[in-house]
Parts: structure tokens; sequence; C-alpha cells
């Protein structure tokens, strides 16, 4: 995890990525516009682990293919919208749409889909368009 | 492995073929005939066929031998002539066996052996040219030995609709080595129309999967650019980054060509490894029938 929430209140947003430097580099970067605090997590297993830790979360940055033979952002989405989560959900991926999971996130009716590279303003919005 | 290569092994394998589908022709039917003509050989009197049988039979089963010794060194040409050499002896044999049954004045089958022989000759793979010029020059001395070989005359009194029907088997087996011609071009070309596809198709895999690898670092180097301040070095960094982006962005297009088969994300390696695999292959099965 990369920030805790401090002062008064932000949004609590998290990003799931397993890329490191990504992870670090949309984590530093959200909290420096001073709208947010965020959490970075690698796998959805860490995710299952700390989601009581996150008891107002805002939005989820969720990268589609988080490694070989580990659970991807889809079961995370599912994940998360099985346990109350009814925030926004931003898929982040940088795969093909012919690809049948990006597909699939495309088909999910409550979540955006963000190809890689995005551009910041265009991230920023789909982060903070509701708020 | 491109495609144009693999084309000398079909064909020397579809030669070997030939000349296999040849000789168990050849001496399965001298030893047919050898066998018919052995209960008549009084009636046949002196005359030379068993001699040219057996020479027929000896010939066929030195090209066999060779074939099978050889056969994967010599030349598809190579090949295809040894089994045109087992169809040189045919044309004596058969007009010599007609002429010797009309003498004796033994009832037979007036042409029957032509027939057979347009119909191998229609059925063996190989190119249409050698078999069609074969088939003529068979056509022709079925004519001939009906009119001067004395088969005509052994015919009296029988309606055989000779030698007409003879020739209708001709022309037919010509039209049907036209359409196996045919039909196995267009076998050849689609087997490697498939085998280029499957190539396009791990390409566009394996460069479509190096954009996704390469898309998380991008994605870094755009917030951490929007990030720093701006300077000229951040500009010149941005303008380089914009480049690398505007490069692979065409790659797009290649995204409805690939059928990505499974939900799983392919590395790399694995797509270069597979696509090694089928450039190495050396098999084509589906050119051979």
């Amino acid at each position: 995890m990369q920030g805790e929430a401090m002062g008064e209140p932000k949004l609590l947003v998290f990003v799931l990525d397993d890329d490191e430097s990504l992870r670090t580099m949309l984590g530093s970067y959200l909290e420096i516009s001073g709208r947010c605090t965020v959490y970075t997590m690698a796998s959805v297993r860490e995710l299952e682990r700390h989601l009581a830790d996150l008891p107002h979360l805002f939005g989820a940055i969720l990268d589609i293919n988080l490694g070989r033979a580990e659970p991807t952002g889809l079961d995370a989405y599912r994940w998360l919208r099985s346990h109350g989560f009814a925030g926004r959900i931003i898929f982040l991926t940088g795969h093909a749409r012919s690809h049948p999971l990006v597909q699939e996130a495309h088909f999910i009716g409550d979540a955006i889909v963000l190809e890689k590279p995005a551009g910041i303003i265009q991230l920023e919005s789909a982060i903070f368009e509701a708020a | 492995m491109s495609t144009a290569t693999l084309r000398p092994i079909v064909e020397q394998k579809c030669a070997l073929r030939t000349a296999l589908f040849f000789v168990v022709v050849v001496i399965s039917a001298e030893i047919i005939a050898i066998l018919h003509e052995s209960a008549f050989r009084h009636s046949l009197g002196e005359n030379h066929l068993l001699a040219l049988r057996l020479f027929h039979i000896g010939v066929s089963i030195i090209v066999l031998a060779v074939v099978l010794t050889y056969g994967d060194r010599l030349r598809a040409r190579v090949i295809r002539a040894g089994s045109l050499l087992l169809v040189g002896p045919v044309f004596p044999l058969t007009w010599l066996a007609y002429l010797t049954y009309s003498r004796a004045h033994i009832r037979y089958s007036p042409l029957l052996g032509y027939k057979l022989i347009f119909l191998v000759l229609s059925l063996a793979p190989g190119p249409l040219l050698p078999n069609a010029v074969l088939v003529t020059g068979f056509a022709i001395e079925a004519v001939a030995v009906w009119y001067f070989g004395g088969v005509r005359d052994a015919q009296i009194g029988t309606l055989s609709g000779e030698p007409w029907i003879t020739l209708l088997f001709g022309c037919a087996s010509i039209l049907i080595l036209v359409f196996q011609n045919a039909y196995r071009r267009l076998h050849r070309q689609l087997g490697e129309l498939t085998v280029r596809q499957r190539i396009i198709e791990n390409l566009s895999r394996l460069s479509l999967s190096v954009r996704d690898k390469v898309n998380s670092p991008l994605q870094t180097l755009e917030i951490c650019f929007a990030r720093l301040p701006k300077n000229e070095v951040t500009a010149a960094g941005q303008k380089s980054l914009n480049t690398i982006e505007d490069s692979i962005r065409p790659l797009r297009e290649f995204d409805c060509l690939v059928d990505w088969e499974q939900k799983e994300f392919p590395e790399p390696e694995t797509l270069v490894k597979r696509l090694r695999e089928d450039l190495e292959k050396q098999e084509v099965a589906f050119h051979l029938r």
C-alpha cells in the first residue's frame, strides 16, 4: 500500500497493476494532485486481504492482465462488486481490444475501459468525473 | 521455411506415390494376364507374350527397387520418368496381345485392356501433360489395332460399338485428368494459403503482444512526463514518447486479424517459439492427398 488518508477527507482510490513502476508513478501522481489518497496493489490476493482497510473506497483502477496464471482485473472487478463496492471502476489495459478478456471488460456496463498509454487528462477525468 | 521451398518435397512425394502406383498396377495386371493366357496356351500357339510380360514385371521390380532405395534422394522429374518407363512396354504388349488373340480365334472382350489403361492413367497422381499424351497414344493404337490388327475381323457378328467406345473412354480419362489436375492445383494453393495465414496470424499475434508489453512502460512515461516540470529536456522526452506511441498505434489494424483462442495472455517468448516451430515445419500434410 502506498498512501494513508491524512487530514481533511480525500477520495480513496486504489490501483491494481502488476507493473511496479506504473503503480508507483500513477499512485504518486494522483496523490500530488491533492484530490485523493491512493492505495496500490499488485494482485487480486492482496486486494482480498486489504479491502477491509479501505472502508470508503471511491474508485478502483484495474489492470486486466495481472501476470501469467494470476487472477485478472475482471476477477478483481467481480470480487469488488460481490463485496458491495459500488464505486467507480476503470480498467486500464495495454492489450488488444480483440482479446476476449478486454472484450468482456468492454461489455461491462458500469466500468470504463481505457487503453494504455492513456493521456493523463483522460485518466483524471475518468477517475474524478463523478466526484 | 517458406512454402516455395516446401514444394519440391511435396512434388517428390507425389512422384514417389505415382511410381509405386504404376509398379503395383503393372505387376498385378501382368500376373492376371499370364494366369489367364496360361489357360489358352495351346490355342494361342507360339508367341512372345509370356516373355514380354515377364520382362515387364522385371522392369517394374527394378523401378520399385530404385524408388525404395534412392527415392528420397531422386528429383521428382527422375522418379516420374521412371514411372513412364513402365508404361512404354505396354504399347507393343497390347498390340501383340490383341493380334495373337485375334489370330487364335478365341473369344475376348475387345480393347478392354485399353480401357483399363485409360483408367489407370487418369487416376495416377502427377502432371497432366505426360498422362494425356500417353492416353492419346493408346487411343490411336486402339483404333489402329481395331482396323489393322485383326480385332475388327475377329469381332464380326458382335455388337461392341468399338473402337468408338474405347475412344470415348480415352476422352473421359483426359477430362478426368484435367479435373484432377485443377483440383490438385487448387488443393496445393489452399495448403500454401493455410500455411501463410498461420504464419501471418502468429506474426500479428506476436507484434500485438510486444505492443501490449510496451504499453505499460509507455503509460508510466506518460505520467512521468506529465509530472515533470515543463522545460526543453522534458519537451524532447515527451516528443520521443509521442513518436513511439505514433509508431505502435497503426498495429491496432491487426487486432481484427488475431483469434486469441484462449483467455490467457500469451507471452512474446511463447509466441516466438510457436512461430519458429511453424516456420521450421517440414511436413505439410495437407499438401498431399
